[in-house]
Protein backbone atom coordinates (compact mmCIF):
# COMPACT_ATOMS: atom_id res chain seq x y z
CA UNK A 1 0.00 0.00 0.00
CA UNK A 2 3.06 2.26 0.03
CA UNK A 3 2.53 2.66 -3.70
CA UNK A 4 -1.00 3.95 -3.07
CA UNK A 5 0.31 6.51 -0.56
CA UNK A 6 2.90 7.71 -3.07
CA UNK A 7 0.27 8.04 -5.83
CA UNK A 8 -1.96 10.14 -3.53
CA UNK A 9 1.09 12.24 -2.62
CA UNK A 10 1.82 12.93 -6.31
CA UNK A 11 -1.87 13.62 -7.10
CA UNK A 12 -2.08 16.24 -4.32
CA UNK A 13 0.96 18.07 -5.68
CA UNK A 14 -0.39 17.77 -9.22
CA UNK A 15 -3.72 19.30 -8.15
CA UNK A 16 -2.06 22.20 -6.34
CA UNK A 17 0.15 22.94 -9.34
CA UNK A 18 -2.94 22.87 -11.58
CA UNK A 19 -5.24 25.06 -9.47
CA UNK A 20 -2.62 27.67 -8.61
CA UNK A 21 -1.36 28.95 -11.97
CA UNK A 22 1.73 31.13 -12.46
CA UNK A 23 -0.40 34.23 -11.92
CA UNK A 24 -0.82 33.06 -8.33
CA UNK A 25 2.71 34.19 -7.62
CA UNK A 26 2.35 37.64 -9.16
CA UNK A 27 0.48 38.99 -6.12
CA UNK A 28 -1.74 41.04 -8.38
CA UNK A 29 -5.37 40.95 -7.29
CA UNK A 30 -6.62 41.17 -10.91
CA UNK A 31 -4.40 38.40 -12.18
CA UNK A 32 -4.78 35.87 -9.37
CA UNK A 33 -7.41 33.37 -10.35
CA UNK A 34 -7.80 29.79 -9.29
CA UNK A 35 -8.00 27.37 -12.17
CA UNK A 36 -10.89 25.08 -11.31
CA UNK A 37 -11.48 21.58 -12.64
CA UNK A 38 -14.40 21.05 -15.05
CA UNK A 39 -17.82 20.32 -13.54
CA UNK A 40 -17.64 16.59 -14.38
CA UNK A 41 -14.77 16.17 -11.91
CA UNK A 42 -17.44 16.38 -9.20
CA UNK A 43 -18.93 13.15 -10.55
CA UNK A 44 -15.50 11.49 -10.51
CA UNK A 45 -14.98 12.64 -6.91
CA UNK A 46 -18.36 11.25 -5.84
CA UNK A 47 -17.66 7.99 -7.64
CA UNK A 48 -14.27 7.82 -5.91
CA UNK A 49 -15.91 8.25 -2.48
CA UNK A 50 -18.47 5.49 -3.16
CA UNK A 51 -15.75 3.21 -4.58
CA UNK A 52 -13.49 3.80 -1.54
CA UNK A 53 -16.32 3.03 0.89
CA UNK A 54 -17.17 -0.15 -1.02
CA UNK A 55 -13.54 -1.28 -0.95
CA UNK A 56 -13.44 -0.47 2.75
CA UNK A 57 -16.57 -2.51 3.48
CA UNK A 58 -15.34 -5.48 1.45
CA UNK A 59 -11.66 -5.61 2.42
CA UNK A 60 -11.22 -3.63 5.63
CA UNK A 61 -10.46 -6.77 7.64
CA UNK A 62 -7.61 -7.80 5.35
CA UNK A 63 -6.01 -4.36 4.91
CA UNK A 64 -3.83 -2.92 7.61
CA UNK A 65 -4.66 0.70 8.54
CA UNK A 66 -7.86 0.51 6.45
CA UNK A 67 -9.43 3.45 8.34
CA UNK A 68 -6.46 5.65 7.47
CA UNK A 69 -6.64 4.69 3.79
CA UNK A 70 -10.39 5.34 3.68
CA UNK A 71 -10.07 8.82 5.19
CA UNK A 72 -7.12 9.55 2.88
CA UNK A 73 -9.16 8.54 -0.19
CA UNK A 74 -12.23 10.52 0.89
CA UNK A 75 -10.09 13.59 1.60
CA UNK A 76 -8.60 13.47 -1.88
CA UNK A 77 -12.07 13.18 -3.41
CA UNK A 78 -13.37 16.09 -1.32
CA UNK A 79 -10.39 18.19 -2.38
CA UNK A 80 -11.15 17.54 -6.07
CA UNK A 81 -14.87 18.19 -5.44
CA UNK A 82 -14.10 21.54 -3.75
CA UNK A 83 -12.00 22.74 -6.65
CA UNK A 84 -14.41 21.73 -9.42
CA UNK A 85 -16.58 24.26 -11.22
CA UNK A 86 -20.31 24.62 -10.72
CA UNK A 87 -22.57 24.06 -13.72
CA UNK A 88 -23.02 27.84 -13.94
CA UNK A 89 -19.79 29.17 -12.54
CA UNK A 90 -19.76 32.96 -12.14
CA UNK A 91 -18.50 35.69 -9.81
CA UNK A 92 -21.25 34.99 -7.28
CA UNK A 93 -20.37 31.30 -6.86
CA UNK A 94 -16.69 32.30 -6.80
CA UNK A 95 -17.36 34.67 -3.91
CA UNK A 96 -19.34 32.08 -1.94
CA UNK A 97 -16.55 29.57 -2.60
CA UNK A 98 -13.89 31.88 -1.18
CA UNK A 99 -16.05 32.67 1.84
CA UNK A 100 -16.57 28.96 2.45
CA UNK A 101 -12.78 28.42 2.18
CA UNK A 102 -12.19 31.16 4.75
CA UNK A 103 -14.82 29.59 6.99
CA UNK A 104 -13.24 26.14 6.82
CA UNK A 105 -9.72 27.56 7.19
CA UNK A 106 -10.70 29.36 10.40
CA UNK A 107 -12.40 26.17 11.62
CA UNK A 108 -9.34 24.03 10.79
CA UNK A 109 -6.80 26.41 12.35
CA UNK A 110 -8.87 26.87 15.51
CA UNK A 111 -9.41 23.14 16.02
CA UNK A 112 -5.81 22.21 15.17
CA UNK A 113 -4.56 24.94 17.47
CA UNK A 114 -6.89 23.90 20.29
CA UNK A 115 -6.15 20.15 20.04
CA UNK A 116 -2.47 20.89 19.42
CA UNK A 117 -2.32 22.84 22.65
CA UNK A 118 -3.86 19.93 24.57
CA UNK A 119 -1.49 17.47 22.84
CA UNK A 120 1.61 19.24 24.18
CA UNK A 121 1.18 17.58 27.56
CA UNK A 122 0.19 14.19 26.16
CA UNK A 123 2.25 11.14 25.38
CA UNK A 124 3.36 11.20 21.70
CA UNK A 125 1.80 7.81 20.95
CA UNK A 126 -1.55 8.63 22.59
CA UNK A 127 -1.71 12.21 21.42
CA UNK A 128 -5.16 13.49 20.49
CA UNK A 129 -3.64 15.14 17.41
CA UNK A 130 -2.18 12.02 15.85
CA UNK A 131 -1.87 11.43 12.11
CA UNK A 132 -5.32 9.83 11.76
CA UNK A 133 -7.14 12.55 13.71
CA UNK A 134 -5.36 15.21 11.70
CA UNK A 135 -6.59 13.57 8.49
CA UNK A 136 -10.13 13.48 9.89
CA UNK A 137 -9.84 17.15 10.84
CA UNK A 138 -8.79 18.05 7.30
CA UNK A 139 -11.75 16.09 5.93
CA UNK A 140 -14.22 17.66 8.34
CA UNK A 141 -12.92 21.13 7.46
CA UNK A 142 -13.48 20.44 3.77
CA UNK A 143 -16.96 19.12 4.55
CA UNK A 144 -17.73 22.31 6.48
CA UNK A 145 -16.62 24.31 3.47
CA UNK A 146 -18.87 22.27 1.16
CA UNK A 147 -21.83 22.57 3.53
CA UNK A 148 -21.43 26.35 3.77
CA UNK A 149 -21.16 26.61 -0.01
CA UNK A 150 -24.20 24.48 -0.85
CA UNK A 151 -26.45 25.76 1.95
CA UNK A 152 -25.77 29.33 0.80
CA UNK A 153 -26.50 28.42 -2.81
CA UNK A 154 -29.68 26.57 -1.77
CA UNK A 155 -30.90 29.55 0.24
CA UNK A 156 -30.31 31.86 -2.71
CA UNK A 157 -32.26 29.53 -4.95
CA UNK A 158 -35.19 29.45 -2.54
CA UNK A 159 -35.73 33.16 -2.01
CA UNK A 160 -37.38 34.44 -5.14
CA UNK B 1 -27.35 49.07 -1.94
CA UNK B 2 -30.79 49.29 -3.52
CA UNK B 3 -31.57 48.40 -7.10
CA UNK B 4 -34.45 48.49 -9.55
CA UNK B 5 -33.51 45.31 -11.33
CA UNK B 6 -36.88 43.66 -10.80
CA UNK B 7 -38.72 46.67 -12.21
CA UNK B 8 -36.35 46.94 -15.18
CA UNK B 9 -36.86 43.26 -15.87
CA UNK B 10 -40.62 43.66 -15.77
CA UNK B 11 -40.43 46.59 -18.20
CA UNK B 12 -38.37 44.55 -20.65
CA UNK B 13 -40.50 41.46 -19.97
CA UNK B 14 -37.49 39.36 -19.01
CA UNK B 15 -37.42 36.50 -16.53
CA UNK B 16 -34.52 36.04 -14.11
CA UNK B 17 -33.38 33.17 -16.28
CA UNK B 18 -33.49 35.28 -19.47
CA UNK B 19 -31.41 38.03 -17.89
CA UNK B 20 -28.99 35.49 -16.44
CA UNK B 21 -28.43 33.99 -19.90
CA UNK B 22 -27.99 37.42 -21.48
CA UNK B 23 -25.17 38.42 -19.14
CA UNK B 24 -23.69 34.94 -18.63
CA UNK B 25 -24.38 34.30 -14.94
CA UNK B 26 -26.61 31.91 -13.00
CA UNK B 27 -30.22 32.64 -12.07
CA UNK B 28 -29.25 32.56 -8.39
CA UNK B 29 -26.91 35.47 -9.02
CA UNK B 30 -29.72 37.58 -10.47
CA UNK B 31 -32.02 36.58 -7.62
CA UNK B 32 -29.38 37.47 -5.04
CA UNK B 33 -28.79 40.88 -6.62
CA UNK B 34 -32.53 41.60 -6.71
CA UNK B 35 -33.01 40.66 -3.07
CA UNK B 36 -30.03 42.80 -2.08
CA UNK B 37 -28.00 39.86 -0.82
CA UNK B 38 -25.25 40.31 -3.34
CA UNK B 39 -23.60 43.42 -4.71
CA UNK B 40 -22.36 42.75 -8.25
CA UNK B 41 -18.92 43.67 -9.52
CA UNK B 42 -18.53 46.76 -11.68
CA UNK B 43 -18.17 44.53 -14.74
CA UNK B 44 -21.44 42.73 -14.02
CA UNK B 45 -23.22 46.01 -13.20
CA UNK B 46 -22.05 47.40 -16.56
CA UNK B 47 -23.36 44.32 -18.36
CA UNK B 48 -26.74 44.75 -16.63
CA UNK B 49 -26.88 48.44 -17.50
CA UNK B 50 -26.10 47.56 -21.12
CA UNK B 51 -29.05 45.13 -21.28
CA UNK B 52 -31.48 47.73 -19.93
CA UNK B 53 -29.84 50.60 -21.89
CA UNK B 54 -29.60 52.70 -18.75
CA UNK B 55 -26.71 54.06 -16.69
CA UNK B 56 -25.59 52.10 -13.62
CA UNK B 57 -26.78 54.93 -11.36
CA UNK B 58 -30.31 54.55 -12.66
CA UNK B 59 -30.39 50.87 -11.71
CA UNK B 60 -28.22 50.81 -8.58
CA UNK B 61 -28.49 53.39 -5.80
CA UNK B 62 -26.58 53.73 -2.54
CA UNK B 63 -28.56 53.00 0.60
CA UNK B 64 -28.51 55.15 3.75
CA UNK B 65 -26.38 52.52 5.50
CA UNK B 66 -23.79 52.24 2.69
Amino acid sequence: MAGYSFIVFVIYFGIVLYIIPKSGFEFDIYKIKFRLFPHWFKTIALFWIVFSILIYILFSSSIEKSNEYLVCAINLALFVFLFSKQKNEDEFSEQIRFKSFTYSFAYFVALTGAFGAISINQNETHSILNNFNLHVLVGVSMLMSLLYFYITLYKMKKEI
Amino acid sequence: MRNTLKIERAIKNLTQDDLAKLIGVSRQTINSIETGRYVPSTVLALKISEVFEKSINEIFQLDVND
